[in-house]
C-alpha cells in the first residue's frame, strides 16, 4: 500500500512535469510569432537599420541589396520567420547584425555571469526576507518591526537602479570600495546582487511576515504553545515552514522580475551579462539578439517557476494527499 | 467608501504629496526665467545658488526647471500607460469574459503566451522592435501590462455575471448593453483602479528605469530617468545633479503607494 503511494506521486510529478514542459514550449514559440509580428509595425528599412546597427551611417542602394541577399529580407515576413524559427530549434539564432557572430554563442559566453549574478541575488534576498520577517514576527508591533516595516516601505520608493547609483556615488567612489566597472566574480557581484534583493525585499518580506503572524495564530501554534512550546521554537518549528510555502509562488513571480530588473542593473554596474548585453542590443535595434534575449529569458522564468512549483509540491503533505487521493478516484 | 477613504491618514499623506508634486511640475517652468533646454556653457555644473536653485548641469542648464518638465513628462507618461492600460484591458476583458467560448479561448491562450514572459524584457523586447523612443517604450510598457489586468478584469466580468442583481435584471428584461454599462463596469472599474494604483509605483520605475538606460526619453528633452542617465559621469563632481530627480522619482512613489495602500484597506473594510 505504502509503495503504491510513492509511486502514484512519482507519476503525478511525472505528467505535472510533462504538462508544464508542453506549456513552455507552446509559449516559447508565441513568444517568437509576437516579436516577428512587431515587425511590421517598425519603422523604417530593415537593411537600413542593420548597417545602421553596424555603424554605417548613409548606406547606397548596392550596400543595402547586398544585406537584403544576407538575410533574406526580400523574402515575405512569414517565409523569413519560419526560416528563423526551424534553424532556432536547432539552436541557430541567426548572427548579431553589429557584431556578426552567431547570437547563440554571444548569449552563452554572457550566461553564466547573468546566472551567477541572480543566484547570489536570490540568495541575498531570501536571506535578508526570511530574517527580517522572522524578527518582525517575533517583536510583533515593537521596535524591531516597526523599522522593519519601514524598511520594506523604503525598499518599494527607492527603484533598484537608483539604489546602484547611490552605491556607486557614495560606497564606490567616495571609498574606493569595490571598482565603478564591475569584475564578473562572487566578490563584485556582492553590490549588483544587493540591489537587486533589496527591489524584492520589501515584498517578500511583507508576504512573508503577514504569513508568519497568521500561522503563529493558527490552531496548531495554539496547542504548541498549550504544550509548552517556546515562542521562537513555535515560530522556527511550527510557523516558518507553513509560511514558507505560499512564500514559494512569491518567489517564483520574483525571478521574472529579477530577470527583468537585472538588465538596468548590470547596465549601470557594468557587469558583462546578457542584461547589459540586451540592453546594447536594444539600443543599437540588433533584432537577432533582442529576440534571443526574450526567448532566453523567457525559458530561464518557464523553467525556475517550474522548479519552484515542484518544490512546493513536493513540501506540502497537502497537496500530495489531495493528489493521491484524487488519483484513486 | 470615499468619506472613509479621505479619513484615512496614509491617503491624506500622500495625496497632499501628490497635489503639491503636481503643483511644482506644473508651476515652476511657468514662473520660472529658465528655459529646460537652453544651453548656458558658461555656467556648466554649478552648485545650487540663488540663480539656479538646484544648480545647473552639464550643459548650463537649470536643473530646478528641468527637474519639473521632466515631472511632466514623467508623471504624464505614467498616467498616460496606467489608463491606456485600463480602457483596453477593461474593454478587451469584459468582451471576452462576457462573450466566452472560442473568442475567450483564443484572447486567454494569448494572455499565457504574454504573462510567460517577465514584464520588463517583453517591454525591452517591444523597444527593440520597435525603435528607441518615449512614445514607443509606452507602447511597450502598455502591452506588457495589458496581459494581467485583461485576465483580472475576465475574471471579474466571469464572477459578476453570476451575481444576483446582474441575473435579476437579465430576467426583468433588461439589455445586455444597458447591464454592462449600469452594474459591471462601473463595479470593475472600482477594483481594477486599487490595482491601478497599487501598480503606480511600479509603472514610474520602469519609465524611469528605461529611460535612464537611453532606450526611452531621448535627449534633450527632460525626463527623471534620462537625467539621471545622462549626468551620472558628472555626479562625483556635481553631486546634486544626483539628488533633484532621485527625490522628485522618490516622493512620487511614495505619495502613489500611501494612495493604493489607503484604497486597499478601505476596500478590505468593506
Amino acid at each position: 500500500m505504502k509503495k503504491d503511494f510513492g509511486k502514484s506521486n512519482t507519476t503525478y510529478f511525472l505528467r505535472v512535469i510533462a504538462g508544464r514542459i508542453g506549456q513552455a514550449v507552446l509559449a516559447i514559440f508565441g513568444v517568437s510569432i509576437l516579436v516577428w509580428a512587431l515587425l511590421p509595425l517598425a519603422s523604417g528599412d530593415t537593411a537600413e537599420r542593420v548597417l545602421n546597427a553596424r555603424g554605417v551611417e548613409n548606406p547606397t542602394t548596392l550596400e543595402i541589396e547586398a544585406v537584403r541577399k544576407e538575410f533574406g529580407l526580400n523574402r515575405p515576413l512569414v517565409v523569413q520567420y519560419f526560416a528563423w524559427i526551424s534553424k532556432a530549434v536547432q539552436g541557430d539564432f541567426s548572427v548579431s547584425y553589429q557584431s556578426k557572430r552567431p547570437v547563440l554563442q554571444e548569449i552563452s559566453e554572457r550566461l553564466p555571469a547573468t546566472i551567477l549574478l541572480a543566484a547570489i541575488a536570490l540568495l541575498m534576498s531570501f536571506v535578508l526576507s526570511i530574517s527580517a520577517a522572522m524578527i518582525s514576527a517575533t517583536f510583533h508591533e515593537k521596535f524591531p518591526d516597526r523599522i522593519i516595516q519601514f524598511l520594506t516601505q523604503t525598499s518599494s520608493a527607492v527603484p533598484s537602479f537608483l539604489l546602484g547609483l547611490l552605491i556607486l556615488q557614495f560606497v564606490v567612489v567616495s571609498y574606493g570600495i569595490g571598482s565603478v566597472v564591475t569584475e564578473v566574480s562572487i566578490a563584485g557581484a556582492v553590490f549588483p546582487a544587493f540591489c537587486l534583493a533589496w527591489a524584492r525585499f520589501g515584498t517578500w518580506t511583507q508576504i512573508l511576515r503577514a504569513n508568519l503572524l497568521e500561522a503563529a495564530e493558527s490552531r496548531y501554534a495554539f496547542v504548541a504553545k498549550a504544550r509548552g512550546a517556546s515562542k521562537s521554537r513555535i515560530l522556527w518549528r511550527y510557523a516558518l515552514p507553513n509560511a514558507l510555502l505560499p512564500f514559494l509562488t512569491v518567489v517564483g513571480v520574483g525571478i521574472g522580475s529579477l530577470l527583468g530588473g537585472a538588465a538596468i542593473i548590470e547596465t549601470v554596474f557594468s557587469w558583462n551579462g546578457i542584461g547589459s548585453y540586451a540592453v546594447q542590443a536594444v539600443a543599437a535595434r540588433d533584432l537577432p539578439v533582442v529576440q534571443g534575449f526574450v526567448i532566453f529569458a523567457t525559458l530561464i522564468y518557464i523553467v525556475s517557476n517550474l522548479a519552484v512549483d515542484l518544490i512546493a509540491l513536493r513540501l506540502n503533505p497537502q497537496m500530495r494527499a489531495m493528489k493521491t487521493n484524487a488519483n484513486f478516484i | 467608501m470615499y468619506s472613509e477613504f479621505f479619513k484615512n491618514k496614509s491617503a491624506l499623506v500622500g495625496l497632499t504629496l501628490g497635489t503639491l508634486l503636481l503643483l511644482f511640475v506644473v508651476f515652476v517652468p511657468i514662473f520660472s526665467t529658465h528655459y529646460p533646454n537652453e544651453q548656458k556653457p558658461s555656467r556648466k555644473l554649478l552648485a545650487p545658488s540663488v540663480e539656479n536653485l538646484l544648480g545647473t548641469d552639464q550643459f548650463g542648464r537649470d536643473v530646478l526647471v528641468r527637474t519639473a518638465v521632466g515631472g511632466r513628462r514623467s508623471l504624464g507618461a505614467t498616467l498616460i500607460v496606467i489608463g491606456l492600460t485600463l480602457a483596453v484591458s477593461i474593454l478587451i476583458g469584459i468582451s471576452i469574459g462576457l462573450v466566452g467560448g472560442i473568442v475567450d479561448s483564443f484572447f486567454s491562450r494569448i494572455i499565457d503566451i504574454l504573462l510567460a514572459v517577465p514584464t520588463l524584457v517583453l517591454a525591452l523586447a517591444i523597444v527593440g522592435v520597435l525603435g528607441v523612443g518615449f512614445e514607443n517604450l509606452l507602447i511597450a510598457l502598455v502591452i506588457s501590462f495589458l496581459a494581467f489586468y485583461t485576465r483580472l478584469v475576465r475574471s471579474y466580468a466571469l464572477s459578476i455575471k453570476q451575481r444576483p442583481d446582474v441575473i435579476t435584471a437579465r430576467l426583468a428584461g433588461i439589455s445586455w448593453t444597458r447591464i454592462i454599462l449600469t452594474h459591471i463596469v462601473p463595479d470593475i472599474f472600482r477594483q481594477m483602479l486599487i490595482v491601478a494604483t497599487l501598480d503606480l509605483g511600479g509603472i514610474i520605475i520602469s519609465i524611469a528605469g528605461l529611460s535612464f538606460l537611453g532606450l526611452g526619453s531621448q535627449p534633450p528633452d527632460a525626463e527623471w530617468g534620462a537625467m539621471l542617465g545622462e549626468a551620472r559621469f558628472y555626479f562625483s563632481n556635481a553631486p546634486h545633479l544626483l539628488f533633484a530627480p532621485a527625490v522628485a522619482i522618490l516622493l512620487s512613489i511614495v505619495s502613489a503607494n500611501l494612495i493604493g495602500n489607503a484604497l486597499r484597506d478601505v476596500q478590505e473594510l468593506e
